[in-house]
């Protein structure tokens, strides 16, 4: 059989995708327990960045494990603006926020007009993390809320921690996405994020008054605690970004939830 | 010896990124710290072998009109592997090498020694020439990196030798090292070394 014949062509062509799709296959599959471990832990990372716990030297996973008995894991049930009671409806230990944010039971489609984040459809049942004062406390101090939304090239999934006093932002970061490194990938960037910092989302009225404006945020402009300058080069990005804070944020997101907070405090 | 001549001559005589001037992409990326300058370097290095493993023990039976593309496939599939293990055993490392793992599939050495080098010779030529080029192609990236972790953070894989002044030290760090230019002027002076020492490198105009 000569080499070049189109019959040989072909099958070389089979054999060796059917040995590279089993080799790639075969390693993806056999590496995923691992690499989820991986993910949880790094997600657990992002929470406590935001959380204002303060952890010396490397985060190894057991120093991680220990701080985290300063978070309080709860699921929001977001249409009724109430935490869910400790063990109601969901196993904290196999809440899946991906399975629940998929599965229609859980889940809800939004409206297009509402739908800022450009995210289609949303869960009903949210895991937030309340960051108690220390270990022993039950005062909160912070609430750490998941949000995402389409950026330009992904889905930007962060999270945006919030006094549990004054709903001013007290840290934000994103624990996965695919934006333009350098560009939208810059909402990785922490003198961006930073910027954050004491903003406000709500104003005296508990209306909604955050924006990410074009133009950079002088510090004399009275507004100014209400926003956060978009990135230079990143348009979409931070349109998409724009977007998602102001859906999870809004009537449709955690606002009834936080109002909830402001007026009747959090029972742990 | 012969396999030694393969193996050391892309370090210095016939550097994929001094002479050859390949690859240059990725350096200019992940040589903001040493750690990620290592890991990539040893990345390609491996994938440029085993590609060229591959690529050279089937070199008799590819059909010529499907070659470029069965070079490829064997060239991505050994990347998604490479990466699938970094995000497994070394996933902080992954997420700041992110997307450039992804990018050793263009990563012209890769491709350049598997065509020019793997279907003329045999496997085991080709697995040594692979690491060779990879050697050479990682000399270049842990000597950028050596300079643009040095001056651009003060430190040296993670460890703090030269103290910044925003942490009250005396040094202050040169951004423009923690910005990718920095990384072609490196190059540049680098291959300007190499010409000077061996001028058969130089070439006519």
């Amino acid at each position: 059989m000569k080499k070049d014949s189109t019959f040989s062509t072909i099958l070389i062509s089979f054999a060796l995708c059917v040995i590279c799709s089993l080799l790639v296959s075969g390693s993806v599959v056999l590496l995923k327990p691992l690499q989820e471990e991986n993910k949880k832990l790094d997600f657990k990372k992002s929470v406590l960045k935001v959380s204002g716990i303060g952890i010396d030297g490397d985060l190894t996973k057991d120093k991680v494990d220990s701080a985290f008995k300063q978070i309080e894991t709860r699921i929001l049930d977001i249409e009724a603006g109430e935490l869910l009671r400790k063990g109601e409806k969901f196993d904290l230990e196999k809440f899946d926020p991906g399975s629940i944010r998929r599965d229609p039971a859980t889940s809800k489609s939004i409206e297009a007009a509402l739908d800022k984040g450009n995210i289609k459809s949303r869960e009903l049942f949210l895991r937030i993390f309340l960051v108690k004062d220390s270990p022993e406390s039950s005062t909160i101090n912070r609430i750490v809320l998941p949000i995402h939304g389409k950026g330009l090239w992904s889905t930007m999934f962060g999270l945006i921690a919030v006094d549990a006093k004054d709903f001013s932002i007290k840290g934000i970061t994103f624990y996965e996405h695919g934006e333009t490194p350098g560009l939208g990938g810059e909402i990785d960037n922490p003198i961006w994020q930073a910027k954050w910092l004491d903003k406000k989302i709500y104003d005296d009225n508990f209306q909604f008054k955050f924006s990410i404006p074009k133009a950079s945020v002088s510090d004399s402009d009275p507004e100014a605690k209400f926003k956060v300058s978009a990135i230079s080069g990143a348009t979409l990005t931070s349109n998409g970004l724009r977007g998602t804070v102001e859906y999870w944020f809004g009537s449709d997101g955690l606002q009834k939830f936080l109002k909830n907070v402001k007026e009747r405090g959090i029972n742990l | 010896m012969k396999m030694k001549k393969i193996l050391l001559d892309p370090v210095i005589n016939n550097n994929p990124i001094g002479l050859q001037i390949l690859g240059i992409c990725s350096a200019l990326a992940v040589t903001t710290k040493m750690e990620t300058a290592l890991v990539m370097s040893l990345a390609v290095t491996l994938v440029t072998a085993f590609s060229s493993f591959f690529v050279s023990l089937i070199r008799d039976y590819i059909p010529s009109s499907v070659r470029i593309i069965v070079q490829m496939t064997i060239i991505a599939s050994l990347v998604i592997v490479a990466d699938q293990l970094m995000r497994a055993y070394i996933f902080e490392i992954s997420k700041s090498l992110s997307v450039y793992v992804g990018l050793i599939i263009t990563n012209c050495i890769v491709m350049g020694r598997a065509e020019g080098y793997a279907m003329k010779n045999g496997p085991i030529d080709s697995f040594i020439d692979g690491i060779g080029n990879g050697l050479g192609y990682s000399v270049i990236l842990m000597s950028v990196a050596f300079f643009r972790e040095l001056l651009g953070s003060g430190s040296l894989f993670g460890v703090q030798i030269l103290k910044l002044t925003t942490s009250g030290g005396h040094y202050e760090a040169n951004g423009l090292m923690l910005l990718a230019p920095s990384a072609f002027f490196l190059i540049a002076l680098i291959i300007w070394l190499i010409r000077t020492f061996k001028k058969e490198q130089i070439e006519n105009d």
